[in-house]
C-alpha cells in the first residue's frame, strides 16, 4: 500500500525561494495512510548531510526521499544512496523542482518496485498544519558517569540507551495522572487517539483560565510536556533481583543530562503508540548528547539542549551546545554557518544562537504574544507589510508598576526589546523603567535625578537604549506633522519588508508602536497597524482587539499639529 | 485519650514471663495510626538474664533500678533493624510483682531508659525510628502485674522538660486483631553519587551514609502504583481493597522516580571535573510493609519509603560494622579477613506463626537461614524453623566488575574485587607451582636417567 503524499505549505514556500541548489533530502512524517513532508536539507557535493542531521529533527520526522532542481549530476549520484537510507517507507519520494520564468513547478513521484511513478500531492496550509500536528516535549534527567576517553563515553552512553530502551521507563503527562507504559495507557481509554489526549489536557486549561478569552487562530504548534520517570520496581526476568551492592569508583566524571526531546505527532495517532515514540525520542537525544560530548576536547562541560524553530520552517531542529562554549566561539560559529547552508538559510539573521531557543513557556506568560494576529484591514487593493516574527505586548500598569500617564514610550521600547529577544539577536532581558532611566543617566543623556522620576522619554532615547541594551542601531524618521505620515506609505512598507522590526513613534505627543502598514500604492490609501501602550487593563486578547488597543488606524489617527519621530530599528547582520 | 489495642496472645506471653521472671522488661512493637487506635503487634523481651555475650548481665533482673539502659537501647537498635517500615518501638512493657505506676523512682528510671532508646535510635542513621511527630514523644509503658494477673498501660513523656507523671491510655487486649494488608515492592538503585575522598573506612562510611539522605529525598518525590494503577493519596486501604481487582492479600507496589540529581560541581563555565571518589550503587531493596484498613495511601507510601531507607541504612551499617571489626581484628592473617563481609548483606523475611506481620533480617554471603533463626530468638524472642525464613526476596548481591583498573591504588577500595583477586591469585600461584613441579620432575627424570 502506498501512502498519500502531502507537503507542508512552508516546505513549498522554502523550495520556491531556493536558488543555485541541486537538491537534498526530504524529511517527513508517516501517519494513518499519509506521508507529509515537513522539511528538507540541502546536499552539496561531498558529504551527505542528512545522515548526521537525522537525529536533530524531531522524532517521527524521518528521511523519506529527495528533491532536486534540474538535471544535477551531483544529486543523481547521491540519489541512490539517499534512497537506500529511507527507512520509514518502501516508496521513497522524489520531488522535481523547476523555475520556469516566474513560475515554480513542483512534481512528485514515488519509487514503486524500482520505478518512478508520478503521483498527486496535496499542499497542507500552515493553519491546518498547526491544527493537525503537535509536538510532545519529553523532559527528564539522567546522569552518566564516564572516564574521559572515547571508549568509555561510547560504552556508558550505549549502556544507558540500552537500559532506557528496554522498558525501564514510564512516561507521564505533566501535571496529569496519565501515564504511558510499554503495553498500556493509564488514565485514558486504550483506544484513545492523540486528539482525545489533547482534549483532556485542554479542558483542564479552560477550567483554570479566565472565561471569554478569544481563541486565536493558531500560529504555532501546540506542545504538551511529558515527564520521563525511571521504573524502580522492574519485575521482569532481566532483573536478577540481586541485592543492593556498591562499589567505590575513582576519578570519573558525572555528566548531568537534562533530557529535553521533542516528537512530532498527528492528532489521529493512537496514544498507545506514544510509548515507543518517546523511547525513540530519548535515544535520539542521548545520541545527540553523546556526539556533543565526544566532540568536546580535553575538558568535558555540561551539554545543554536547544530547540530551534526558524521562521516559516514548520518544524523544530534540535542542537546540543556545550555550556563552556560561547556562541561566538570559532568552532561553534563555523558549525552554525554549516547549518545555515545545509538548511538553506541566509547568513544574515541569527537562527541557531542560544537566544533563538524556542520559548515553550511563552504561552504560560500573562503577556500577549503578537496580539495583532487575526485583525483585518480594509484598504481596497492594499498590500499589507507587517512586523516579522514575535514580540510581546507591553503597556501601562504591567508588572504591578504604575506608569499611567508617563510610561508609554518605555513600554513601546519594551515591545521593541522583546522582539529582538524573540528573534535571537540578544539574550538580554527586557529592561524595566528604572533600568532604562539608569542607562540614560549612565551615558550622560539625562541628569542623575532622572532615575525614579516620571519623566517621559522620546524616540531618540528609545534609539539610545536599543543600542545600549540590545546592541541595535536605529534609523530615525522625522515628520513635521501628523498629516505628513500619510505620505510615508512606501517608505514604511519597505521597512517592514526589509527589516520587519516594530517601530516606535513619538514626538510632540503620545508614543505608540507601529506594527505594519496596509498600503495601496495606486490610490495612496494607507492604514497603520498600531499597538497602543496606554492600555491599562488586563491582558485579554478580546478586549485588546475589540476596543482597538491593537488595531488598524487611518492617517487621521495622528495629530496634525504635532511633529513625530519614528525610531526604526535595523536588524544587525549576524548569524 | 490515646487508644491502643494489642493481640490477646500477648497477654499470655506476659503471664508466662511472670512465671519465670521476677522482673522482665521488653519492647512494645507496633504501628501508630493517625486519628485511630495504635496497634501493638509484638512484644520483644530484652535479654537481660539469659546467656548473653555481655558477661556482667548474667544475673537475674529483680529490681527496676538494675535495668541496664544501654542493654535495652542496644536491644531496641537490633530490634528496629528487624522491623519493617511503618512499625516502630512504641514503648516498654514491664512484668513485675507490684504495680510500678505508683512508684515514682521506677517511673523515673523507665523514663531514662526510654530516653536512651530514643537517643540510640536517633544516632544510628536514618531508621525512621523516631515517632515524636505522631506521639509527641509520649511512649507507652505496659505494666503486667503478676501478683494480680492484671495489667495497666500509661504513657511517659521522653521530653526531659516534662514531668514524669504518666498519662492514662485506653488499652485493650483483643482476641481478634485487625486485618493487615501486605504491600510488596522492590526498589532498584543504579546510580552513582560523588563522595568526598578518604582512605579511612570511618570517613568513607560517614560519606556513604550521607548519600542515603539523597536516596530518601528522591524516593519521597516518587510516584507509586498499587496493583498497577496510580491511586489518590487520601484513599484508604479499605476502599482501595474494596474497589480493586488485584490480589488483595498482597498488594504489588511499583515505584517510579525521577533520576537522582547528584549535587554536581560544574564550574561557572560548565566545565565538569572528575570526582575523586564516587559510590556506585546497584541492585535492589526488597520491601514489605503492612497497613491497616484505615491507613491512607499517603501513609502506605510513607511506610514504604521508611522501610526501604531503614533497610538501606541497616545493611550498610551492618556491612561497615563487620568490615571495621575485621579491620581491627588484625592484619596479621589474611585468612582472618571475613571474605563474606565484603558484600553488603541481603535482606530476608520471616513470618512467625503467631504474628500478623513479617519481620526481616540481613544475611552475609556465608550466612544462612540458621543465622536468622538464632537472631529472631535472641532479639525478638521468636522461635523459628529454618524453613520459615524466606530468602527469595533478594538474591546474593552481584559483583560489579570495574572496567578500569589501570593504575595502582584504584582498586584498593573496590571491596568486591579483592575477594575475586585473591582467589585468582591463589589459582595462578597454584598453576605456577604445578608447572614448576612438572619441570623439576621432567628434569629429574632426564638427569637421573
Amino acid at each position: 500500500m502506498t501512502a498519500n503524499l502531502q507537503i507542508s505549505q512552508l516546505v513549498v514556500n522554502r523550495l520556491k525561494n531556493l536558488k543555485d541548489v541541486c537538491g537534498g533530502g526530504l524529511f517527513g512524517l508517516m501517519y494513518s495512510k499519509n506521508l507529509i513532508i515537513m522539511g528538507f536539507d540541502l546536499e552539496s557535493s561531498d558529504i551527505l548531510n542528512f545522515k548526521k542531521m537525522q537525529d536533530n529533527f524531531p522524532t517521527e520526522t524521518d528521511l523519506c526521499g529527495l528533491f532536486k532542481f534540474g538535471e544535477c549530476s551531483d544529486t543523481e549520484a547521491h540519489m541512490q544512496e539517499i534512497l537506500a537510507c529511507v527507512d520509514i517507507t518502501d516508496n521513497p519520494i522524489l520531488l522535481k523542482c523547476s523555475h520556469k520564468g516566474d513560475e515554480f513547478e513542483l512534481k512528485a513521484s514515488q519509487y514503486r518496485n524500482g520505478k518512478l511513478v508520478e503521483i498527486e500531492y496535496e499542499v497542507i496550509s500552515e493553519e491546518i498544519l498547526y491544527r493537525q500536528f503537535f509536538y510532545a516535549r519529553l523532559l527528564g534527567y539522567v546522569e552518566i558517569a564516564i572516564d574521559n576517553n572515547v571508549k568509555s563515553i561510547k560504552n556508558e552512553f550505549l549502556n544507558v540507551r540500552k537500559k532506557l530502551a528496554s522498558g525501564n521507563v514510564i512516561f507521564q503527562c505533566q501535571d496529569h495522572r496519565i501515564f504511558f507504559d510499554t503495553d498500556k495507557v493509564i488514565g485514558l481509554n486504550q483506544e484513545a487517539v492523540m486528539l482525545d489526549l489533547l482534549d483532556v489536557l485542554k479542558v483542564k486549561k479552560q477550567d483554570e483560565g479566565k472565561k471569554s478569552k478569544k481563541e486565536q487562530i493558531p500560529t504555532d504548534f501546540t506542545t504538551i510536556n511529558i515527564n520521563c520517570l525511571i521504573k524502580k520496581s522492574d519485575e521482569n526476568e532481566k532483573n536478577s533481583r540481586a541485592a543492593l551492592n556498591f562499589v567505590l569508583e575513582r576519578n570519573r566524571i558525572l555528566i548531568p543530562i537534562k533530557i529535553d526531546a521533542i516528537a512530532a505527532l498527528h492528532i489521529n495517532t493512537k496514544t498507545m503508540a506514544l510509548y515507543d515514540i518517546l523511547v525513540e525520542s530519548l535515544c535520539r537525544t542521548l545520541r545527540l548528547v553523546e556526539e556533543n560530548v565526544l566532540e568536546q576536547t580535553e575538558k568535558v562541560s555540561v551539554p545543554s539542549t536547544f530547540h530551534f524553530k526558524p521562521d516559516n520552517f514548520g518544524h523544530f531542529y534540535t542542537c546540543i551546545y556545550a555550556d563552556s562554549t560561547p556562541d561566538d566561539e570559532k568552532h561553534l560559529t563555523s558549525k552554525r554557518r554549516e547549518l545555515h547552508q545545509q538548511l538553506g538559510i541566509a547568513l544574515t539573521r541569527p537562527v541557531f544562537r542560544r537566544s533563538n531557543n524556542y520559548n515553550f513557556s511563552v504561552t504560560n506568560s500573562s503577556l500577549l504574544v503578537n496580539p495583532h494576529v487575526g485583525l483585518k484591514s480594509s484598504v481596497i487593493g492594499g498590500k499589507q507589510s507587517l512586523v516579522q516574527g514575535k514580540y510581546t505586548y507591553h503597556h501601562y500598569m504591567q508588572d504591578n508598576f504604575n506608569d499611567d500617564g508617563w510610561g508609554c514610550a518605555y513600554r513601546s521600547l519594551q515591545t521593541l526589546c522583546s522582539w529582538f529577544r524573540f528573534q535571537g539577536y540578544s539574550s538580554t532581558k527586557v529592561p524595566n523603567h528604572e533600568e532604562i532611566q539608569r542607562y540614560l543617566v549612565k551615558v550622560g543623556d539625562k541628569p542623575s535625578n532622572f532615575i525614579n522620576s516620571r519623566q517621559w522619554i522620546g524616540s531618540m532615547e528609545v534609539s539610545t537604549c536599543l543600542h545600549g541594551f540590545m546592541n541595535v542601531d536605529s534609523r530615525i524618521m522625522h515628520v513635521t506633522s501628523g498629516s505628513e505620515l500619510a505620505s510615508k506609505g512606501s517608505e514604511l512598507a519597505y521597512h517592514f519588508e526589509s527589516q520587519g522590526t516594530p517601530i516606535m513613534i513619538g514626538g510632540g505627543v503620545l508614543a505608540h508602536t507601529i506594527l505594519g502598514v496596509d498600503f495601496n500604492s495606486n490610490t495612496g490609501e494607507l492604514k497603520f497597524l498600531i499597538l497602543d501602550p496606554h492600555f491599562t487593563g488586563s491582558d485579554d486578547l478580546q478586549i485588546v482587539q475589540n476596543k482597538g488597543w491593537c488595531g488598524w488606524k487611518n492617517s487621521s489617527f495622528w495629530d496634525k499639529t504635532a511633529y513625530y519621530n519614528l525610531c526604526m530599528p535595523q536588524r544587525p547582520i549576524m548569524f | 485519650m490515646r487508644s491502643v489495642v494489642c493481640d490477646s496472645a500477648a497477654e499470655d506471653l506476659l503471664a508466662s514471663y511472670g512465671k519465670t521472671n521476677k522482673l522482665a522488661v521488653g519492647l512494645l512493637i507496633g504501628q501508630i495510626v493517625e486519628n485511630g487506635k495504635d496497634f501493638i503487634v509484638h512484644l520483644a523481651k530484652t535479654p537481660h538474664s539469659e546467656q548473653n555475650k555481655i558477661e556482667e548481665t548474667t544475673e537475674e533482673l529483680s529490681n527496676i533500678a538494675d535495668i541496664k539502659n544501654s542493654l535495652v537501647a542496644e536491644h531496641a537498635l537490633n530490634a528496629i533493624r528487624m522491623i519493617v517500615g511503618g512499625f516502630n518501638i512504641l514503648g516498654l512493657f514491664v512484668v513485675s510483682e507490684a504495680n510500678i505506676m505508683s512508684d515514682n523512682s521506677a517511673l523515673q528510671k523507665l523514663k531514662t531508659v526510654l530516653m536512651d532508646i530514643k537517643s540510640t535510635l536517633d544516632s544510628n542513621g536514618i531508621l525512621y525510628a523516631n515517632t515524636d511527630e505522631q506521639d509527641n514523644g509520649d511512649k507507652l509503658v505496659l505494666n503486667y502485674i503478676t501478683s494480680h494477673k492484671n495489667y495497666i498501660c500509661k504513657t511517659i513523656s521522653t521530653d526531659p522538660s516534662k514531668a514524669t507523671s504518666p498519662s492514662p491510655v485506653d488499652f485493650k487486649f483483643v482476641s481478634k486483631g485487625i486485618d493487615w494488608y501486605e504491600f510488596e515492592t522492590i526498589y532498584e538503585i543504579d546510580t552513582a553519587f560523588p563522595l568526598l575522598h578518604s582512605n579511612n573506612h570511618f570517613d568513607t562510611e560517614k560519606y556513604i551514609m550521607a548519600t542515603i539522605d539523597d536516596i530518601a529525598g528522591n524516593l519521597a518525590k516518587s510516584i507509586m502504583f498499587f496493583n498497577g494503577d496510580p491511586q489518590s493519596i487520601d484513599t484508604t486501604v479499605e476502599k482501595f481493597i474494596k474497589d480493586g481487582s488485584g490480589d488483595s492479600s498482597k498488594v504489588k507496589v511499583t515505584i517510579y522516580s525521577e533520576a537522582f540529581q547528584a549535587p554536581l560541581t560544574a564550574s561557572k563555565n560548565g566545565i565538569l571535573t572528575p570526582h575523586e571518589s564516587l559510590v556506585y550503587y546497584t541492585g535492589i531493596v526488597a520491601s514489605r510493609i503492612y497497613g491497616s484498613p484505615r491507613s491512607t495511601i499517603a501513609e502506605i507510601e510513607k511506610f514504604i519509603l521508611n522501610d526501604i531507607i531503614r533497610s538501606i541504612t541497616t545493611r550498610l551499617q551492618i556491612y561497615y560494622d563487620a568490615l571495621l571489626a575485621n579491620d581491627d581484628g588484625g592484619n596479621d592473617n589474611d585468612e582472618d579477613q571475613d571474605v563474606n563481609s565484603t558484600i553488603p548483606p541481603r535482606r530476608v523475611f520471616f513470618h512467625p506463626v503467631n504474628s500478623p506481620i513479617s519481620f526481616c533480617d540481613y544475611l552475609f554471603q556465608n550466612e544462612n537461614e540458621e543465622t536468622t533463626v538464632k537472631q529472631s530468638m535472641d532479639i525478638l524472642g521468636v522461635d523459628l524453623d529454618s524453613s520459615d525464613v524466606d530468602i527469595s526476596a533478594e538474591a546474593v548481591a552481584q559483583l560489579k566488575v570495574l572496567e578500569k583498573c589501570d593504575s595502582p591504588g584504584i582498586c584498593e577500595e573496590t571491596v568486591n574485587l579483592t575477594t575475586n583477586d585473591s582467589g585468582k591469585l591463589i589459582l595462578i600461584l597454584g598453576i605456577i607451582g604445578l608447572v614448576i613441579a612438572l619441570i623439576v620432575s621432567v628434569a629429574l627424570h632426564f638427569l637421573l636417567k
